[in-house]
């Protein structure tokens, strides 16, 4: 069952609407009485179906399409691999709010990691031998590797779950540890490998080779600087040695970052305003994040945060949305996958991204309030009412997609049709 | 071919659905275990001793109302009602006020070797970090729960 890269990039958004669904239902537990719902097990399936049915969906569908050769696309593995990606997922959808960690979610889940890991082992030999530049092939493989890897954290929080001893170390590390090398490895690497595989022939060699530094360091300082989730608990001291190399390291990288932001800024100084919003926005988070994260090497800031859950809370969806899902859009939007002459497209990303600026706001804001011990009991009601902003956008967004996107391939087809020219099978499939 | 995997996938859906069901009744008996058990349990911590006053204290409460809405509502409601962590309706009936201070102020200590508060958290899934609050503070708070549960 061939399916294209439209087909797949319909169903991501729609899970990306459910995802909202869920976050809406999260926020309305914390004010009115929903005594069905165990805030905890919707809360798994929220970042489970976020991380898997959105945002790894849609990234590893685009890896596929954008960095391999036309003969490599048509291998059905991948095909499978998609399919069993979005059917685990559900299934997490409809096992943890009901039971949490239980028999089968952890089987289900299990299920899904296996999928990732055979996803990575096709794509890892697959890109190998596909023409992409130096830069592109370390970021790909080193973003899937980290994806492989994380897995490691999440047995382990599996294990404790099923064993149900919580002991604080262990629990924390394999948490933080899992999602460091989803966020900071395999989301973020990947982003960058797509961008890159998209503008990186644009620039001169010397650009390219600022951008190959980048992209090594960045890649580089993703080790080192998962033990900055470790440095709380005050382990050995090679661990706060490996903590500092990887702060040095992120800091580093966004040194060598701004080089490559001005050439991408310059790049795209013609492009529409939208763009430009939605692009910046997502580029804006990623410099916060590395900013932030390498600051909490320093003990105080360490300890303020990882007690603060508003904190936690903001960065991870400064991570996840604003970064990464912000990225994604504005790629979709850039590539045609959704039809930006639309004025509704238009709307909806920036519903989507204004929402996802408030409730970046909010969540900052209820943390430091917290910090500074201020009585704040009208955050979770604005924060209620970002996840219904949030929702909005993202149902629009899937609304611009049904109704604009296969009319664009129609009409494709018929200037073909008029030229003469009769689409190949594949031809066709790479819209 | 796509509608046979729409209905497979149907099929399993209910399923999960019923087996997860009956499979949320044993948390539920844990959870009123755990709330029945102990009274005498003061939890570990400096807090041997707690005076309190009747009627209570409003200005405490008054004070420990603010340190609730700026750190604990986001996981914690004052109803009955479970949210990243228990609910605080009732906490002052089923805890003695020794044990909630020291829970309070000595969290990572109490969540690795207090047997209720293991249990606890087993049952909520999730672990709470210690949130950096010193003991006048958790005086204000335990002041605050009192109130909560309508204590005089």
């Amino acid at each position: 069952m061939m399916k294209s890269k439209n087909f797949w990039i319909s169903l991501s958004l729609l899970n990306l609407c459910i995802v909202t669904v869920l976050g809406v239902i999260l926020r309305s537990k914390a004010l009115f009485d929903l005594p069905i719902i165990d805030y905890n097990h919707l809360l798994n399936a929220h970042s489970h179906f976020a991380f898997g049915g959105w945002v790894t969906l849609a990234l590893m569908v685009l890896l596929m399409h954008t960095l391999l050769t036309e003969s490599q696309k048509q291998k059905s593995i991948y095909q499978f691999v998609f399919w069993s990606i979005f059917v685990t997922v559900w299934g997490l959808l409809f096992t943890f709010p009901f039971s949490g960690y239980n028999t089968w979610s952890t089987y289900i889940s299990t299920l899904f990691t296996f999928t990732t890991y055979i996803f990575s082992w096709v794509f890892i030999r697959d890109v190998l031998k596909a023409k992409v530049s130096k830069t592109v092939l370390i970021l790909s493989i080193a973003s899937v590797f980290c994806m492989v890897l994380s897995s490691a954290g999440s047995f382990t929080l599996g294990y404790l779950f099923a064993t149900k001893s919580l002991k604080a170390i262990l629990y924390r590390d394999a948490l933080f540890s899992y999602l460091h090398l989803q966020y900071n490895g395999f989301f973020t690497l990947a982003v960058f490998a797509l961008l890159f595989q998209k503008i990186e022939s644009k620039f001169s060699v010397e650009v390219q080779k600022k951008i190959y530094r980048f992209a090594l360091v960045l890649v580089i300082s993703i080790l080192p600087s998962m033990f900055l989730s470790y440095h709380w608990h005050d382990p050995s001291f090679l661990f706060h040695v490996i903590a500092y190399i990887g702060s040095a390291l992120l800091l580093i990288s966004f040194g060598l970052f701004i080089p490559v932001l001005k050439a991408i800024l310059k790049l795209y100084k013609s492009v529409p305003i939208l763009f430009k919003f939605i692009g910046g926005l997502s580029l804006g988070a990623f410099m916060l994040k590395m900013f932030l994260q390498s600051f909490t090497i320093i003990n105080f800031f360490g300890n303020l945060v990882f007690g603060d859950r508003p904190i936690i809370m903001g960065f991870l969806h400064l991570v996840f949305l604003g970064f990464v899902s912000l990225f994604l859009l504005a790629y979709f939007a850039k590539t045609g996958l959704l039809n930006t002459e639309k004025t509704f497209t238009k709307v909806s990303l920036v519903v989507f991204a204004m929402g996802a600026l408030l409730n970046e706001t909010l969540l900052w804001a209820q943390g430091f309030a917290a910090m500074l011990i201020q009585s704040s009991d009208i955050f979770p009601w604005l924060l209620w009412g970002a996840g219904i902003w949030l929702f909005i956008g993202a149902a629009l967004i899937g609304i611009a997609r049904i109704i604009s996107v296969p009319s664009v391939v129609a009409e494709k087809k018929k200037a073909q049709v008029r030229e003469g020219f009769s689409p190949s099978i594949p031809e066709l499939k790479r819209f | 071919m796509r509608k046979k995997i729409l209905t497979a996938i149907a099929v399993c859906t209910l399923f999960l659905i019923v087996k997860c069901g009956t499979d949320t009744q044993p948390t539920t008996t844990t959870q009123s275990t755990v709330a029945k058990k102990d009274t005498v349990d003061n939890g570990i911590g400096q807090f041997k001793d707690v005076k309190l006053t009747h009627p209570l204290d409003q200005g405490m409460a008054g004070k420990g109302e603010d340190i609730y809405k700026a750190k604990c509502i986001a996981c914690h409601k004052l109803t009955t009602e479970k949210l990243v962590g228990p609910g605080w309706k009732g906490v002052t009936d089923r805890r003695t006020p020794e044990w909630i201070m020291n829970f309070i102020t000595n969290t990572n200590v109490m969540l690795d070797s207090d047997l209720v508060a293991q249990q606890l958290m087993v049952v909520c899934v999730a672990r709470m970090p210690n949130q950096n609050v010193n003991n006048d503070d958790a005086r204000f708070v335990l002041e605050f729960l009192r109130k909560n549960d309508g204590k005089n």
